[in-house]
């Protein structure tokens, strides 16, 4: 091989070069990030569950059925067990809020409102098993319900906020939130005496429709 | 600048061609991965927006109003041929399938393709949880998987 030969070698090695480079380019590229799609199935997913939480009934994700209790005892008067089979998801969550509303004396839980412990613990449960069917193969999730505190005075103040998650939180960057609003079922007069029943509260001003915020966020598995 | 002239070094010129060629090909297959990887990226957007469509409107109606996330089994064929017709117009295949928990599907619509067109253009498949509405009381569990391909 003459030096001209040498040469040409040489050229080609820097066009090898830059060929490499390339092919390094055309791997790295992508048209739209990953982590883009993803979040935008995540966040398609969370709708979906949600919408599905406020549709289906419980009745058709194995029924749902619990013993009254108050303060952790059962009630000896009770008639048993109580079906709510035709109620949905979102409808059972709501419920359990508004049988454990809890009463926050200057940032402290004091007692609940009236509670009905068996009932959460079973509604937890229920929703944890239909949520690791629908969303957990896929994503990790935490479903947060809560309600805009309702103040008694300006220390005291009556909230509910309960959380269903399927890992402990690590520090992992979440792909999406969604949320959606629910009134509770129960009219500004009954929510009224309810308060009043266990505090008595003259002046107590409540808002037109006592809301509920359902949070589902979802991170990557 | 020089010319390469052929037939001066045969070995430099058998490495000159050699490594072109060998280049091009490596350029080639790695645009290929680049273009099939935009291609399903693409597809799967397009997947996300219709199967979107589809639980928030097409499939979402019922007799007294449309309710999204609630699919309606009875959905007519007419009404599912006209939306598919739109996308198709655009050159987008459509097939849908919904089925509840235990695997009994309760719609399914569009053809599948064949393993020539699957080579040239994959499908995309997107899957969503649903709820199937039965009768008024009862409303089950389900999925709702939306498969598109250009």
């Amino acid at each position: 091989m003459d030096k001209r030969g040498q040469g040409y070698a040489i050229d080609m090695l820097v066009f090898a070069l830059m060929v490499a480079l390339a092919c390094s380019i055309l791997i790295k590229a992508t048209p739209n990030e990953p982590n883009t799609l993803n979040d935008r199935y995540a966040a398609n997913l969370a709708t979906s569950v949600l919408q599905t939480l406020q549709q289906v009934t419980a009745g058709e994700v194995g029924g749902f059925k619990y013993k009254p209790d108050i303060l952790g005892l059962q009630v000896p008067w009770s008639s048993g067990e109580r079906d709510l089979r035709y109620k949905t998801l979102a409808q059972l969550l709501v419920e359990d809020m508004l049988c454990n509303l809890r009463v926050e004396v200057s940032g402290r839980d004091i007692l609940p409102l009236k509670s009905n412990q068996e009932f959460d613990r079973q509604v937890r449960k229920f929703l944890k098993a239909t949520l690791d069917e629908i969303v957990g193969g896929r994503f990790d999730y935490r479903l947060v319900a809560r309600t805009n505190p309702i103040d008694l005075s300006p220390a005291a103040r009556v909230h509910f906020e309960t959380s269903i998650e399927s890992f402990s939180d690590n520090g992992r960057i979440q792909a999406c939130s969604e949320t959606i609003l629910m009134c509770l079922p129960i009219t500004q007069q009954e929510l009224r005496s309810s308060i009043q029943d266990v505090y008595s509260i003259t002046n107590l001003r409540l808002e037109p429709e006592t809301m509920v915020e359902i949070i589902l966020s979802l991170w990557s598995k | 600048m020089e010319q390469l002239q052929l037939g001066e070094d045969l070995f430099a010129t058998i490495i000159v061609v050699g490594l072109t060629t060998l280049l091009i090909i490596t350029l080639a297959h790695f645009y290929h991965g680049f273009a099939r990887r935009k291609n399903m990226y693409e597809s799967f957007d397009l997947a996300l927006d219709i199967a979107g469509q589809l639980r928030d409107d097409v499939l979402a109606r019922h007799d007294n109003g449309v309710f999204p996330g609630l699919i309606n089994p009875m959905t007519s064929e007419w009404e599912l041929q006209s939306y598919s017709q739109v996308l198709s117009r655009q050159g987008i295949g459509l097939s849908i399938e919904v089925r509840g928990i235990d695997g009994k599907i309760f719609l399914a619509y569009g053809t599948k393709t064949n393993i020539i067109d699957q080579y040239f253009s994959p499908p995309c498949s997107v899957s969503l949880p649903v709820a199937i509405s039965q009768t008024q009381a009862s409303k089950s569990l389900g999925e709702l998987i939306v498969t598109v391909w250009r």
